[in-house]
């Protein structure tokens, strides 16, 4: 008897949870919308919470609900989900993954598209910032005479295991990718060869960022908005925005194509674009905003003042050639 | 038709038929998809660019996959797969080209998704598209998209923008052999294998130093605070995923609290870290097995080997040793498969040090589309690694299938004062090293904690942020790991039962290699191979709690039916064939004369399982979706991102801790105790 | 009606028709077939690995046979599992419950039988009795003494009123003392019942002394079915004959009533009647041997090489002319180096 009641039990289970899957709200009236609204983004809740509690204060009655994980692994679950998707926005990663990941998103013009510095011609993807990725030195393991000026100079920096470089795989991680082809773009390949040589390859960004606020490793490059609040912590770091080039990526925000909520999709995509939240992120996460009509951090370089470079060769180029030097 | 009665008046073949059907559902499946892709490789792609002065193609050799290329004249591409040419490009006109199918007057179908262009031949389907690189701030201008016009039988002409990367690709599954390849002949791959097998050996072995000699000590010796040395050893088994890492590094990292304190140029990042943090990790299994094992042996035996003449040292070696082997080797073996599949430890306490799980996870979770068939591949390969060891271990227990009934109790011997001391100062060592990481996270949880950096202000804001944000994260935790133990609970007895006592049965030996199937699955790998199961009808699953359930019960399976199955050892085929004889039917005789005997066992096996379920991470990560969000990976979120707020991870934990260490206590204390007061009135 | 005078048991005949049974490649029962009588105590005897436990273990349905026959009383028992065939089984290890005191061990089988709790407190006292324990239902099992667990088993396995009891070497694990007391018990509990049992042993002079009948098993085979007198004295079986008891075993040619060892020794045989020939083996008791230190009548000469006291008795170990070795026993005294002659009265020839 015990058994059969196991058994049942299973089968109840399955079946009734394999219908209660899904949720839907709907809403009619903006003022007054509710429901449940699904995020995935790699981004922290020190950059998702001052936006969000704004949202939630204009909008009290939207719940949002939110997975963090790396970029790489919220496409990975969008792709493996895009029969059933939960997630309704996707927020953060730069635009090049999102190029690679089209078939997840779907095409929304939002109004705010107009303002932005750049937009997708397919309307996938809606830029939020702009992100630099200056070098960054651990001051407790490097003296001052020693920083490197520029990216030739951080080739040279000798190290004692001769590795002395922390740089995150393009294969594994979308700064990586922008950080490697940024620097072909302004130096060529042979010289990443020699960058390589020098450098501990990380399989993500996190370890990159830390092996070198850790102390792991003397140098290697970060996220600018994430360096600046590290600097102004007092943490022993400095980034240095290399004379010779600095790469940059623009990360941006996505509707997810069938998610559960769309029309609420749209909302928080719309108010995370508009310029009031893009006003938040400059102030309260050091981020440059990618509208026009937002100015950038007054502590970081102005944009005009680097010399940047983008990507401009596909990830799977860039991977097949990172690999073979890697061999 | 008696064949079939006689089945059904055998409660226990009926059980393991059901048993066998719904693990090969959730096992087999999953698995078969898994193993499939490994011999899976899509068609083959390359990326074109066009030189805008006079029109000719380039193609990045480097960057080509699975096609061969011929490129006769800078105008001509040839494509060849598997030693046949199917598919001519020529470039018409600067951002022009022509693409001929080698299959004569093949009807080509031209669709376009999204952006995508799709070529769809009998022989060949190809996907083109275009990407073009601007100035990142004006990068609005409209760009033509991929137009196609059939101009020939097998011909299609394709205009594209001439400043673009072209890429083509075939993205069909072909058979091929080339991921296994690949994987036995890159030094990374190799790496990855080399690193693991020496990260399982070393650390199973430090964690066995510590272990087996600690449970050696409290077995034989007569010493105060015995069942609390084995309650915080049984506590310090579970370690909340990626913290006890974490906090190893804050202490002993490059810039650790440690290091810096004693101006240390060493830092516990790298592989001696790894082995060091899964030791211990691993050596609490070690120990309560161990334990379990040398307090059931039957002491005549000891005296005999003493009476013979044997010194102790000569009994230990002799006599003690080998027969507590069976729970040893257990130990060993379960500490084995922890390390090998371990992925949080790795993930966090080195810098790029390449173990296979890690680097399937990895393949897997990949930016730019992963190569799930190289990843399959590696999990295959760890698949068939762990087989190997698997292996191994059953035809040791085997050979040595002896079973004593516990009609005595073992011997314990007064510790002198000196063995006190030195057992007291060694077990207050191991202690505190298995415990730095909870103190740590103890202590942390209560400082501010600004953009993923400890500060010196001591505040409770984790907490209330914690239980502003996150609590029902709490709920979802218990719930699913109770349901996943109570599943396991009734299976892990049951299929334990059938193998150990019906070893005759064809369908035990299956039931046995099925059930120890999620041990050699990386869990990262039985999640995603759990969405593609469960991500389509008629079974959709994916984003409910039952989805966890069952991973979390297929995960944590092999655990519960080795416990199972060493209580069952201990319990000789005879006690229950004396209730049959008597007349009870084998589930009354089950019941009631072998179960309560193993219970004991049992329950602190099935503690294990509960708690490893709580701090699982591997599969939850891939599985969970809010509201069903448990506590790891709410640990997780706040950990792994360079920025986040540590301090809710710290929190979070404690919290954990606090949860699976009061029922813990409270069931350790219970199932020790009955043990302790007989072994006081011999 | 008290309840020990109740008659449930009926008492059993056996019949065992050709039973085999395989562990995988191995074969433990090659063809087995057995009669035993009703309330008669037949004995399983030979090396370990022989199959006698696998033929009890059949016989008590734990195993399934993979061809054959087991009939109880004429009716098919072989598909029957154990629990429906009200069998009593003794266990060598005993399988007594460590959980339970002996009181909940000896009333369980009748607890499942849904007896009245008057009718099982008096049974277990008789079953008890029948032992002569009394006084321990209260203890645990470790609580006592190997020789009381095994009596507390097997009034466990009484107090059912089996209709056969099966007993796997239930003395093996005591010492020879208790051993040779408690085997007494059990054949006097067997007579009294009038139950038939089958107990397997590896011990030829326990199955000597207490058997009605033994069958004497080798390589899953049954050798010999016989009285013990009959097993002892006429051996069907070179095997058999070696396996009980001490024997000479001499091998040889044999011609015309004489006897050629392959040392060379000379043995003359009296009363030879079969017309056999050639290559044989001869076989003898130690006892049997017709012995004098003076010449006798048809009896060779032998050297006393080494004397065994055995307390009533003496065996000495014997070398022919020609070299052959033969041991004999005797509660004459020689002494070693003495000259003795010998003749081989009773022998067998294989």
């Amino acid at each position: 008897m015990k058994r059969n009641a196991v058994v049942l039990l299973l089968l109840v289970c399955i079946v009734g949870f394999g219908f209660a899957a899904g949720q839907s709200e709907s809403s009619k009236s903006p003022a007054e919308v509710a429901g449940t609204v699904n995020l995935y983004t790699p981004h922290g809740s020190e950059i998702t919470d001052p936006i969000l509690d704004a949202f939630r204060a204009k909008y009290p009655n939207v719940k949002v609900q939110i997975v963090t994980s790396g970029t790489g692994e919220l496409l990975a679950r969008l792709e493996a989900e895009k029969n059933n998707p939960s997630a309704d926005v996707m927020w953060g990663g730069d635009t090049t993954s999102f190029d690679s990941y089209q078939a997840l998103f779907a095409s929304y013009e939002s109004p705010e598209d107009a303002a932005m510095q750049s937009v997708d011609p397919n309307h996938k993807w809606h830029p939020f910032a702009v992100l630099c990725q200056p070098i960054l030195v651990n001051t407790d393991l490097l003296k001052e005479d020693q920083y490197p000026a520029t990216i030739k100079e951080l080739v040279e920096l000798q190290w004692k295991s001769g590795k002395a470089i922390a740089l995150s795989d393009p294969n594994k991680s979308g700064t990586g990718y922008t950080i490697v082809s940024g620097l072909v773009n302004a130096y060529g390949w042979d010289f990443v060869k020699e960058l390589v040589e020098k450098s501990v390859v990380m399989p993500s960004s996190d370890s990159m960022f830390k092996a070198v606020k850790d102390g792991e490793l003397p140098a290697g490059f970060i996220n600018e908005d994430l360096g600046a609040k590290w600097e102004a912590e007092g943490l022993p770091v400095k980034m240095i925005y290399a004379t010779d080039a600095v790469t940059v990526q623009m990360d941006a925000v996505a509707l997810v194509k069938d998610g559960p909520n769309p029309e609420l999709g749209k909302l928080l995509l719309d108010f995370i674009c508009s310029a009031d939240s893009h006003k938040i992120a400059v102030e309260k996460i050091s981020r440059r905003s990618a509208r026009k009509d937002v100015d950038p951090p007054s502590f970081l370089p102005a944009l005009g003042d680097l010399k940047l470079y983008a990507a401009n060769e596909p990830r799977q180029i860039v991977n097949a050639k990172f690999d073979s030097l890697l061999k | 038709m008696p064949r079939i009665m006689n089945f059904l008046k055998d409660p226990w073949k009926l059980f393991t038929a059901v048993a066998l059907v719904c693990l090969s559902l959730l096992i087999g499946v999953s698995q078969f998809w898994i193993l499939r892709t490994s011999f899976q490789q899509e068609g083959g792609e390359l990326t074109i660019t066009t030189d805008r002065k006079t029109g000719g193609l380039y193609v990045e050799q480097t960057a080509v996959k699975g096609f061969h290329v011929d490129i006769p004249d800078s105008r001509h591409i040839v494509l060849s797969q598997n030693g046949n040419e199917v598919c001519f490009l020529e470039a018409v006109a600067s951002g022009t080209i022509r693409i001929t199918y080698a299959g004569f007057d093949e009807k080509i179908g031209i669709g376009l998704k999204d952006t995508e262009l799709i070529l769809e031949g009998k022989s060949l389907t190809l996907q083109l598209s275009q990407k073009i690189f601007g100035n990142l701030f004006s990068g609005n201008a409209m760009v033509a998209p991929l137009h196609a016009i059939p101009v020939g039988p097998s011909q299609i002409e394709i205009s594209y923008h001439p400043g673009a990367y072209l890429h083509i690709a075939d993205k069909s599954k072909h058979f091929t052999f080339d991921n296994y390849k690949r994987f036995l002949q890159e030094s990374k791959y190799l790496e990855a294998i080399r690193n693991s097998l020496i990260v399982m050996i070393s650390s199973t072995l430090l964690g066995a130093v510590f272990g087996v000699g600690l449970a050696y000590v409290y077995a034989r010796f007569r010493l105060r605070g015995t069942s609390f040395v084995i309650t915080m050893i049984t506590m310090a088994s579970i370690s909340p995923p990626f913290l006890g890492a974490y906090a190893w590094r804050i202490l002993l990292g490059s810039s650790g609290i440690i290091t810096r304190a004693l101006g240390l140029n060493w830092s516990i990042v790298g592989m001696h870290g790894v082995i060091w943090v899964i030791a211990w990790l691993v050596f609490p299994i070690i120990f309560l097995l161990s334990y379990d094992s040398f307090t059931s042996l039957d002491h005549s035996l000891r005296e005999c080997s003493m009476s013979l003449g044997g010194d102790r040292r000569k009994t230990l070696f002799k006599v003690e040793i080998p027969l507590a082997m069976p729970g040893i080797i257990n130990g060993l073996y379960m500490a084995m498969m922890t390390s090998f599949t371990d992925f949080g430890t790795p993930y966090v306490i080195s810098l790029n040090l390449n173990v296979l799980p890690v680097m399937i996870y990895k393949e897997y979770m990949n930016e730019i589309g992963g190569n799930l068939s190289i990843a399959s591949a590696g999990s295959m390969l760890m698949v068939f690694l762990s087989f190997l060891l698997l292996s191994a271990q059953k035809i040791y227990l085997a050979r040595r299938s002896y079973a004593s009934i516990k009609t005595h109790q073992p011997s314990v011997r007064l510790a002198s004062p000196k063995q006190k001391l030195a057992s007291g100062i060694v077990t207050f060592i191991i202690l505190f090293c298995a415990f730095i990481p909870h103190l740590t996270v103890l202590i942390t949880s209560f400082f501010e904690w600004k953009v993923g950096i400890l500060t010196n202000q001591v505040t409770v804001a984790n907490y209330t942020r914690l239980f502003r944000t996150n609590l029902n994260s709490i709920w979802v935790t218990l719930f699913t790991g109770g349901v996943a133990t109570a599943l396991n609970f009734v299976f892990g007895i049951g299929i334990a039962y059938v193998i150990v006592k019906k070893k005759h049965w064809k369908a035990a030996g299956w039931l046995n290699q099925l059930v120890m199937v999620p041990y050699l699955i990386p869990g990262t790998v039985l999640g995603i191979g759990f969405i593609l199961m469960f991500n389509q009808k008629p079974i959709l699953l994916t984003g409910t709690w039952l989805i966890l359930v069952l991973a979390y019960f297929v995960r944590k399976l092999p655990y519960s039916v080795k416990s199972a199955e060493s209580a069952l050892y201990q319990v000789h085929s005879a006690l229950g064939e004396a209730a049959e004889s008597l007349g009870a039917k084998p589930l009354r005789s089950f019941w009631q004369i072998t179960f309560p005997l193993m219970i004991g066992g049992v329950i602190s096996g099935m503690t294990l399982s509960f708690l490893q379920i709580m701090t699982e991470i591997s599969a939850t990560i891939i599985l969970y979706r809010p509201p069903w969000k448990p506590m790891t990976a709410v640990v997780f979120e706040n950990t792994i991102d360079a920025g986040s707020d540590f301090g809710v991870a710290s929190a979070m934990t404690v919290l954990l801790m606090v949860m699976l260490y009061v029922p813990l206590y409270i069931v350790t204390i219970k199932t020790r105790k009955p043990k302790e007061a007989r072994i006081e009135s011999i | 009606m008290k309840v020990s005078d109740s008659h449930e048991r009926r008492s059993t005949t056996v019949t065992i028709e050709d039973l085999v049974k395989k562990f995988g490649s191995l074969q433990a029962l090659k063809g087995v077939s057995l009669d035993i009588h009703e309330k008669e105590f037949f004995t399983l005897l030979g090396p370990s690995g022989c199959g006698k436990t696998t033929l009890l273990r059949s016989i008590a349905g734990f195993e399934k046979p993979n061809s054959g026959r087991i009939l109880f009383n004429g009716i098919n028992t072989t598909e029957l599992p154990p629990w429906e065939k009200n069998i009593g089984f003794v266990f060598q290890n005993y399988a007594l419950w460590p959980n339970k005191t002996v009181f909940q061990n000896v009333s369980y089988g009748l607890e499942l039988r849904k007896k009245s709790k008057d009718y099982i407190n008096e049974k277990v006292q008789w079953a008890l009795a029948m032992v002569e324990l009394t006084g321990v239902e209260k203890k645990y099992p470790e609580e006592m003494s190997g020789g009381q667990q095994q009596r507390v088993a097997i009034a466990r396995a009484l107090v059912i009123d089996p209709d056969i009891l099966l007993l796997d070497e239930p003395l093996s694990n005591l010492d020879a003392k208790l051993r040779i007391s408690l085997r007494k018990q059990i054949r006097q509990i067997q007579k009294a019942l009038g139950i038939t049992a089958v107990y397997v042993t590896h011990d030829q002079e326990e199955a000597l002394e207490i058997s009605d009948r033994i069958a004497v098993m080798n390589n899953g085979v049954v050798l010999q079915v016989g009285r013990p007198d009959e097993i002892y004295r006429n051996p069907k079986d070179i095997f058999v004959a070696d396996f009980i008891g001490k024997a000479n075993l001499i091998e040889g040619n044999l011609d015309d009533g004489i006897f050629l060892s392959a040392a060379g020794s000379r043995i003359p045989l009296s009363k030879f009647v079969k017309s056999q020939q050639g290559g044989a083996v001869l076989f003898t008791r130690p006892e049997l041997l017709v012995h004098d230190s003076v010449p006798i009548d048809g009896g060779i000469p032998a050297i006393v090489s080494e004397r065994f006291y055995l307390g009533n008795i003496s065996r000495y170990s014997l070398e022919l002319d020609g070299g052959s070795q033969m041991l004999l026993e005797t509660n004459k005294e020689y002494k070693s180096g003495d000259t003795i002659y010998i003749k081989v009265e009773k022998y067998e020839i294989f």
